[in-house]
Formats: structure tokens, sequence, C-alpha cells
């Protein structure tokens, strides 16, 4: 046994289902309490079994032994919470062996991953050029789920499903997989895009009152309950061991992306998934900017080649998968890529196939309202039909359905573009307004846009590309980059750019400038929202912001930080709170707070806040936070203060802010 | 040991006891040019600035420094993208060649950073 520094903080709160005073800990076999002997047990029996030990992660992998050390990895995180040791180290018997010390050190070059809504796939930075992996089947887009059955677990990277393509839908939709976590992850059970997934195969619950939805599969003709965390972190073991094969070594680091819509605390969410999988999260790149980074190293190949001119160019990227939808302008110049604006919204094909489904059965809601085992059957043979249609428009005039869903109920449609965009018309209107959002924040005209770069699975749709043209004023779209991979490939661009590879070709030497989607600041001002770090920001970037107090001899105040584009701090994103307290007691306005915001390159955010006028001895220190410091029910909270406090503990924004 | 990365500028200013902490989004012209490159009293043309600009973003992104010297290249990035645009006193003859929408833009918001006013600049409002 040899002992190891994580490379990673396991901060892991009370709450989250790694925790054994969570109820849905203890309803896995493997993770009784003892965590430690399970843990020490399971790697001396593999000792004796394999002779000298060797790292589990270069061990052949079968479905059963995939569940397996994912409950491995969740056991040790499980067991570093408990003992809240100020250094996080795991007992591993992977670098004690001689035969590992003389192998050369690999490089550690972090893996690109693109999860997707419905797919995802994964890429490294060969030496020469991005690779995109494939898996035992020969795909490199793997169908993202992961499959429950009595004591396995696989997930769509080595097919658990089935051994043949055409079966693997059918088994998807049959209630015992979960699927479409990306939609699911760190959202609450108010959140619309939760309430719309109780129309997929799988158990979704929600009591609407701002709690996580409850999620299970159907196991033995039961639901067993799981988590959209727990079942990504599934899902990345298969990648991850997937780029294991490949590579011949261990993976440590690895660049996900992300929809611009994510908040700061699905981010998180993301994190934790990784943590339990055993990755150790690099970047976490909107998708968008993965593709602006590919861009960028196709403009750069085009300088070396003489033929084109280095003048920076404007390119707008739009990404549309199976969950959301995002936007971006970036300009670029000798191999620097400036995001100039992000925007996005969770809105995506799974929104399309569900609106012709409704529109098919026009008694979707009620005809599906009980999750019975001959329902979730038809339901699934009407989300293949209807996904088989939209999939058969995009090189058909109209297409022609007909599906029988047992009940006597039958499907026997024909449906053609104008019908598919009319049944569209929200969706098709939230993309205008994206687009339109992402040009009037990047301060541009339509005509100033060099390239437009089309990319998701959703970028086929002939309605889609007809509109983001139009709407650029172009008529094509920028050609040498693929729909599918150029985000993984950007990814793991960024993989290899932030682990510190060079290429003596110089076709690394690239560079993205980010900045941030959301505007980021605190609640002033009674419940209006004072952004310290607007969106569109650069960053790493530093902001700083004064404030006031709003009563005679106040002596605490209470900094809430949201995240989001509302005027008003409750339509927000709620990321934490603190209070400073110890203000010198003085007539209101008096007493300036200076609350600055920080993000880092590694995009971390800590806020730093406290008394700056009166000065001296009586001002209490600093006070730095790093964000979010919430986990769940962000919307309770916000309530829970407004009632305790009111006004007691508020700030105003200083007056010198705003007249110069 | 770490930089000024974890403590921000005010902070350390008040600690230290200085008699003026520097007020929020306060920087003076000199610094800013100083920051960007040019001698402190110069007045660069936008296309100068924009240069600059990008030069010392090349110079300072941490993505393009080793572990130990990226939390100083940080704090030098965070300075130069948050350089208020105001501070800049750019040549008026070059101002005159932007839009209206970008001269609104310049006086609208004193902490219009360095980078909000340089992303306005693109053909089709420089001539």
């Amino acid at each position: 046994m040899h002992l190891v520094t994580l490379p990673f903080p396991l901060l892991l709160p009370p709450s989250t289902p790694l925790s054994p005073l969570h109820p849905t800990f203890y309803s896995r076999e493997h993770c009784l309490p003892k965590l430690l002997p399970v843990l020490i047990s399971t790697r001396k029996k593999r000792q004796q079994q394999q002779g000298p030990p060797k790292s589990h992660l270069l061990v052949p992998v079968t479905p059963s032994q995939l569940a397996d050390s994912c409950w491995l990895s969740v056991s040790f995180a499980t067991f570093y919470w408990m003992a809240a040791e100020p250094f996080y180290t795991v007992a591993s018997d992977s670098e004690t062996t001689g035969e590992d010390k003389s192998q050369p050190s690999f490089p550690d070059v972090a893996i690109g991953i693109d999860i997707g809504t419905s797919k995802c796939s994964v890429a490294v930075w060969n030496g020469h050029h991005v690779e995109l992996l494939k898996n035992t089947r020969n795909q490199k887009g793997m169908r993202s789920y992961v499959m429950f059955k009595d004591d396995t677990l696989s997930a769509g990277v080595t097919g658990g499903a089935a051994k043949e393509n055409a079966h693997e839908e059918r088994d998807v939709l049959s209630g015992s997989a979960i699927f479409n976590m990306k939609r699911l992850i760190g959202r609450m059970d108010t959140d619309e895009v939760v309430q719309a997934s109780k129309a997929l195969p799988f158990l979704v619950q929600t009591l609407g009152i701002g709690v996580r939805p409850f999620i299970a599969a159907l196991v033995n003709n039961m639901w067993r309950s799981t988590t959209p965390e727990e079942v990504l972190a599934i899902f990345l073991l298969e990648l991850k061991a997937l780029a294991e094969m490949h590579l011949k070594h261990p993976v440590r680091n690895a660049v996900l992306t992300i929809p611009v819509a994510f908040s700061r605390f699905q981010q998180t969410r993301i994190e934790r998934a990784c943590a339990m999988a055993g990755l150790h999260v690099l970047r976490l790149m909107p998708e968008p900017t993965a593709v602006a980074l590919l861009y960028a190293q196709h403009q750069q190949q085009l300088m070396h080649d003489n033929m084109g001119s280095g003048i920076e160019k404007i390119a707008l990227i739009f990404n549309m998968g199976a969950g959301y939808c995002d936007a971006a302008v970036a300009a670029t110049a000798g191999g620097v890529s400036q995001i100039r604006a992000l925007s996005g919204c969770s809105v995506g094909g799974e929104d399309i196939l569900q609106n012709i489904m409704r529109h098919l059965v026009p008694n979707f809601d009620s005809l599906y309202a009980g999750q019975t085992m001959d329902r979730i059957k038809s339901m699934g043979l009407l989300r293949i039909a209807t996904q088989d249609a939209i999939h058969k428009l995009a090189s058909q005039d109209s297409v022609e359905i007909n599906v029988d869903l047992g009940d006597g109920q039958k499907v026997s449609k024909v449906l053609d573009h104008s019908e598919f965009e009319q049944v569209n018309r929200v969706i098709f209107e939230k993309v205008e307004k994206i687009i339109n959002q992402c040009l009037a924040d990047a301060k541009l005209v339509p005509e100033d846009i060099n390239d437009v770069i089309l990319v998701g699975g959703c970028s086929r749709i002939p309605r889609i590309r007809s509109l983001v043209l139009g709407l650029c004023k172009t008529e094509v779209s920028y050609k040498n980059i693929d729909a599918l991979e150029a985000a993984v490939s950007g990814a793991a661009l960024e993989g290899a750019i932030a682990s510190g590879v060079t290429d003596p070709e110089g076709s690394l030497d690239l560079l993205t400038i980010q900045a941030t989607p959301m505007n980021l600041g605190i609640r002033a001002d009674g419940d209006n929202f004072a952004a310290i770090i607007p969106r569109n920001t650069t960053v790493p970037a530093r902001r700083e912001m004064l404030f006031m107090t709003t009563h005679d001899n106040q002596t605490e105040a209470l900094i809430s930080v949201y995240e989001g584009e509302g005027e008003r701090a409750e339509e927000n994103h709620l990321l934490g709170y603190f209070k400073i307290t110890g203000i010198p007691p003085a007539p209101k306005g008096t007493v300036e707070i200076s609350v600055c915001m920080d993000i880092d390159a590694s995009n971390v955010l800590r806020v730093f806040a406290g008394v700056v006028k009166p000065q001296g001895q009586g001002v209490p220190p600093f006070i730095e936070v790093r964000m979010p410091t919430l986990d769940d029910g962000h919307g309770w909270c916000g309530q829970a203060l407004a009632k305790m406090y009111g006004s007691k503990l508020d700030l105003a924004v200083h007056p010198k802010k705003l007249q110069p | 040991h770490q930089p000024d990365r974890t403590t921000p500028r005010l902070a350390t200013a008040a600690a230290a006891g200085e008699g003026s902490a520097r007020q929020a989004g306060t920087m003076r012209s000199s610094e800013a040019m100083e920051l960007l490159g040019f001698p402190p009293y110069s007045r660069p043309s936008p296309s100068e600035v924009k240069a600059a600009y990008r030069k010392m973003v090349m110079e300072s992104h941490p993505d393009r420094f080793p572990e130990h010297l990226k939390s100083q290249a940080e704090s030098k990035f965070k300075e130069v993208s948050g350089i208020p645009v105001q501070v800049l006193r750019l040549k008026l003859s070059s101002i005159g060649r932007l839009t209206d929408q970008c001269k609104a833009l310049l006086i609208r918001d004193e902490n219009e950073s360095i980078f909000d006013y340089l992303r306005t600049d693109t053909p089709s409002n420089i001539g």
C-alpha cells in the first residue's frame, strides 16, 4: 500500500448521495457501512487473484468490473469525507510495483470529453493531431445512457444494452436505462426542464417544492433510485476506461464541454460526477468556445499555408444538440481566439421530439400519465418512430409515420416541413433570440461575421440552418468542421494546451480567451441585482464595486451572491451568502463596503468583501468566500433569509459608482 | 507563497494602512498606460491600444505559463483586461473615426473595460 495525493479536494457536503447520511446511500449492497474494510478486502482479493498488484484501471474491462470499480471510487470518496482530513490522500496499490516505475513516465495530457444529452465522445491529442476514440463497436459518438440490470450497470460506451445497434434504442427506452442526465443534473424539481423530463421512460418524480427530483430505473419490475450525478459518474468511468485502453496509461485529467446555459451550481455537479469517476476536471469549456478553438487552429493552419491573410476573423458559432442550444461570437487572429459574447438556453432536440410526439398523439399526457409496463413500451415505440421521422425530414420533403402503440392506439400520419415548423415555432423563436442576443452583446451587425459555424445534431435540421444563416445574412456555413466532432476535438486541443504540451510544428500555439456567460453580482438596493462581473467579461477577471450601509448603526451586512440575467435578485441563481460582521456603528450611507469578485484561470469564483471606510484597527478583516457555497434548494434559502432578516442587513450600491 | 491572487488590491491597501485606499474602479491613466507598455503620458490611437492589448494578453494569459508562474501571470491579465477605457485618453482625432454607437459607449460607463471597448473595434465601425 502506498499513499498518493488526489489531485482534487473532495468537497462533499452531507446531502450528497455519497454521504452515509443520505437515504439512497444504503440502497446499494456494495456500500453498506464499514466502508474501509470493504475497500481493503476487495483489494486483497484482487491481489490474490492476479499476483502482483496492478492499477485496477488497466485490468481488462467487463461491465461488472466497471460497476465494481465505480462503487469502489464511491467508497473512497465517502471514507475521506467521513475522515475529514485536511489532506486528501487515498490508499493505492498502483504505484508500488517495480513494473510501473520502470516504465517511462507518460505525459499527463488531459483528455477531451463531450458529454452530450444524447451522445458522448472522447478525444485525445496523440502528439500530432486530435484523435477521436472509438469503442468496441467502432462508434465515435456513443449513446449517453446507463443501463441498470440486477447487479450490473453498463453505459452506452461499451453498449451494455444490446450487442446490436438496432436493438440498443429499444432497450434504452425500456425504463431500465437512465439517459438525458445532462438535462437533469443540478436542477430542482420546479424547473420546467425537469417537468418535461417526466415524459421519459424512466421515473422522474417531482414534488414541485424546489428540491432535487427523484429519479429511478426499472430493475426486475421495481424502480431503483439513483441520481443524475451517479449516472453520469458511471458513464464517465466507462469513457475513462476507454481512453485508458487506447492510451495504455492511466488518465487523470479531463477537459469537459458544457452548455453555455449551465449555472455554476450545475458545473459543481459535473465536477462532482467527475470526482466520483476519478477524473480531475482541468477545464469546463462552454461547447461553442471549444469549437472556436478548433476554428482558430484551422485559421492558423491556413495562414501557415499562405492561404489566409492573418487578419482578424469573426466567427459566429451556433451549437444545438439534444438538450441545449448555444451561440458564441469569437474573434480569431494569429491562433488567438477571443470570445466576445456567449448566449445559450436549455432548448434542444429533445423538445422538438416531444413537441412532435404530442402533435402525433394529442392525448399524449393523459395516455402516458401512469408508467405501467405497457405504457413505457408504447411510449418507446412512439419515440423511436418520431425520432426516425425527424431524421428523415432532414433530407426529405415529407415523411410517413405509421406506428402501432398497442391498446388499439395507432398513429398514421404524413408529416411535412411546414407542419414540422408550425409545431416547433416556439423553439425556432428561442433560437432566433439566442443569435440576436449574441450579436447584440458582441456589438456586431451580421455583416461583420466572416464565418458561420453550425455544430450539434440539430444543426442538420434544414429550418435551423436556414434560420441561423438568414440571421447572419449569409448563404453558406463554414465547411471544414464536422458538426458532431467539433466540440470534443476542441476540448482535446484545450486539454493538450492546458497540460503544457507543445507541438514543434506550432499547431498547439493557440489560445482561447474565455468570457463569463452570465452576470455575477450581489443583492443590493432592496431586491435588485447589482452585477459586479457583467456577462461576457474576459476571464480570468477581477472586478470590485462599492456598497454602503442602509441603516443607522448597522453592524452587520448580508452578501447574497447571485448569477443570472434577471434584474431582480430573486430571478437569478443564488450561489451563496455570508455576513460581514463588526461594522463600526455610523450613520447610514457613511460606511463603505467593497465587494470584489475574482474568477481565476480554473474558473473558480471567489468573493472578497470588507469595510473600506472607515479604516483602522477597529475594522474587521476582509472575508474571502469560494462560491458556490450552496448545495440544494437554493430557491428556499433566499426566501428564508428574506423572512428572517427582511431588509435589516441590506446594502445599497454606492453613488460614487454611478456618478463619476 | 501566493502573490496578491487571494487578496484583492483594495484589501492589501487597507491592511497596509495606506492613507487613501484606492477606490473600486479608479486607476490612474499613467498606470493604465504603463500596464499596456506605453510611456506613462502618451496618447495612443485606438489601433495602437488594440495592438498593445493583444500583445499583453498573449504575454500574460495564464494558459501560456508553466504552473509556478500561472498565478503571477493571472494577476497581470486581470489588471490589463480590467483597465477602464475612460482612463486611456485616446487621441481625439482617432476617436472621431468611431461610429456614434462606439462614441456613446465610450462615455457610457467609466468602468467599461478595455475589452468591452475593443470588441467594438471591428471593420464595420473603424475605417
